[in-house]
């Protein structure tokens, strides 16, 4: 199985060497876990390779995103990589997103070049779409979540769907999702005086599962895995 | 064959759902019943080792070894009939005894006393011999009293008798109880010695849950914070001590039955204000403390913990407390050692509901 490097070195190694190549894989977590975070390293590993990577914030306004990129030290790197067209970035909000969701997942397939897409995040888009009380209405939100699979797998393409998680419990956004990724990266943190994040990887299709779970923490230069004790 | 308790929990406990740990601030055990006992469900509460460890300590200097080990006796007896009284309407025939023996001795283990790996019935002469680990407590005690009045507990239960027990220290450090016809010392008043126990569960149908993204027990797990080995569960190394959620309420009966309800006190003030002490060494503001210690009893079982400080005073109001009717001065010293040690400033609450405890300070 050909493998597609994370961008973090231990995450490589936790998944025996990257993400299986053309694999849908989902990183879940609560606010606060660095979940976008570990989407940039993503694409921007992708971009240092010559791999053309889309990132698209469904979320958050571009200016959000470069107050973000700023933060840390390959800012300057992610940019240059942008201009060369190794990097796109397309930040929509959920109305212009609904009018615009297949046709930019259409265009995704069509275009060989792009090897590695973001979401972020994938499922709060559906969410906004589901009215919760009309069974019929939810059954449409699984067919399009269905829908949007079936153009975004394929051989060469490594996506990686931001899924949020919310910390109440009884709401629950995962629709089928779990279920139809290859593979889920779920992070989540502690608070217990000071905030401990940790990553587990419960599901990864042709990998040997890790059992481990991994600490990290979010420093200048992105993502780092703190030492285990 | 060696029982490992680590593989136990993991496979018998925890993936089998019996014992519940993913709500904050509560955790459950259920049991699906054995031999005609019907299904039941209780709250575990974990409390550090240390918390008894200093009470016994305690307990040894005030009034000497042999009133101390009377009294855990008593009160290991009194932990382990409340618990099996879930386990009425058990066929407790002759034919069942040694299968009913093997049992319970798995479920207590899950209750903080020792794995038995070895257990001999003579069911004909009524002598039993259990052979073990030393459990988390007595290892460092070295009191085996409690351990030998849950055994009693559980073979007069079985056996519908009042039956005592012994223990001793085997030459290879493992535990022996022995049981044996000749240790009954008096007729068995089944109905008196229930009564005398403090009989209430927590009514879990008014579990409360207001997603105060407080930790659960799972949560800790997951992020090794408690560790699960052949010896039980561990928070940060230190030894948890399952237990039903009344246990701390028969100590604080019996303690205050011989007169040491002020021993009691002293001991469990002091144990907590020092284990907190411990948990907020590294944190220097009240917010951070607060943060850390509802997290912690959260994951413990030990309900949702809210604090409000006022211009003088400071509230704790408790959501899912871990009281029944029968402890209810466990919970305010509890919670009073761990202001002491977060405002270190003796505090002593003062009990305004079942729920809320407030201290005032001093202008």
């Amino acid at each position: 199985m050909q493998r597609e490097k994370f961008g973090i070195k231990e995450i490589d190694t936790m998944l025996t060497g990257g993400l299986p190549k053309g694999n849908v894989v989902g990183i879940s977590g609560p606010p606060g876990v660095g979940k976008s975070i570990f989407a940039l390293h993503f694409i921007l590993q992708g971009a240092r390779e010559g791999k053309k990577g889309v990132y698209i914030s469904l979320e958050e306004p571009r200016r959000n995103l470069d107050n973000m990129i700023k933060g840390f030290s390959f800012a300057d790197e992610f940019y240059k990589l942008e201009e060369k067209g190794l990097i796109v970035v397309r930040c929509f909000n959920y109305s212009d997103y609904e009018k615009v969701n297949m046709d930019l997942l259409e265009k995704v397939q069509e275009d060989k070049k792009i090897e590695r897409v973001v979401i972020d995040s994938f499922n709060c888009f559906f969410d906004s779409l589901d009215t919760g009380t009309i069974p019929e209405l939810n059954t449409n939100v699984r067919k399009l979540i269905n829908s949007s699979f079936s153009y975004i797998r394929k051989d060469n393409l490594n996506v990686l769907l931001v899924l949020e998680k919310h910390e109440n419990s009884i709401i629950n956004l995962d629709y089928n999702i779990p279920y139809l990724v290859d593979g889920l990266i779920k992070l989540d943190y502690l608070d217990l005086g000071v905030i401990e994040r940790r990553v587990f990887i419960p599901k990864m299709r042709w990998t040997n599962q890790y059992k481990e779970s991994k600490g990290y923490e979010i420093g200048n230069d992105g993502i780092y895995m703190t030492e285990e004790q | 064959m060696t029982f490992k308790f680590r593989e136990y929990a993991l496979n018998k406990m925890l993936a089998t759902g019996m014992l519940k740990i993913n709500k904050p601030g509560i955790v459950t055990y259920s049991n699906s019943g054995f031999l005609g006992s019907r299904n039941f469900k209780t709250r575990v509460i974990y409390l550090l080792e240390e918390t008894y460890v200093s009470l016994y300590n305690d307990t040894l200097k005030k009034i000497g070894k042999v009133r101390a080990d009377e009294l855990w006796y008593k009160i290991g007896k009194d932990v382990a009939m409340r618990y099996l009284l879930n386990f009425k309407g058990m066929d407790k025939s002759s034919k069942n005894l040694e299968k009913i023996i093997r049992y319970f001795s798995i479920i207590f283990s899950s209750m903080g006393i020792p794995v038995f790996n070895e257990i001999s019935v003579d069911s004909k002469k009524l002598k039993f011999l259990f052979s073990g680990t030393v459990p988390p407590i007595c290892a460092v005690t070295k009191s085996y009293s409690y351990v030998s009045g849950m055994v009693s507990g559980m073979m007069s239960f079985i056996l519908n008798k009042n039956i005592e027990a012994k223990s001793y220290i085997s030459d290879d450090n493992k535990i022996i109880v022995f049981v044996d016809n000749l240790f009954e010392e008096k007729h068995f008043q089944c109905e008196k010695i229930f009564s005398e126990i403090v009989f209430h569960k927590p009514n879990l149908e008014k579990e409360k849950c207001l997603f105060s993204g407080l930790s659960s027990f799972v949560d800790f797990f997951k992020f090794k914070i408690i560790e699960l080995d052949d010896d039980g569960f561990k928070l940060h190394g230190k030894n948890l001590i399952p237990q039903e959620v009344g246990t701390p309420g028969i100590f604080s009966n019996n303690y205050s039955k011989i007169g040491e309800g002020d021993l009691f006190e002293k001991s469990i003030l002091k144990s907590s204000e020092k284990i907190c002490s411990e948990f907020f060494s590294c944190h220097k503001t009240t917010e951070k403390k607060v943060r850390v210690i509802r997290n912690i009893c959260s994951a413990l079982g030990l309900g949702e913990i809210y604090f409000t400080q006022g211009k003088n005073r400071v509230t704790v109001n408790l959501l899912n407390p871990f009281f029944t009717k029968g402890n209810p001065s466990f919970v305010p010293l509890f919670f009073s050692g761990i202001l002491t040690a977060m405002y270190s400033e003796k505090i002593k609450l003062e009990s305004k509901t079942d729920v809320k405890f407030e201290y005032i300070f001093e202008q």
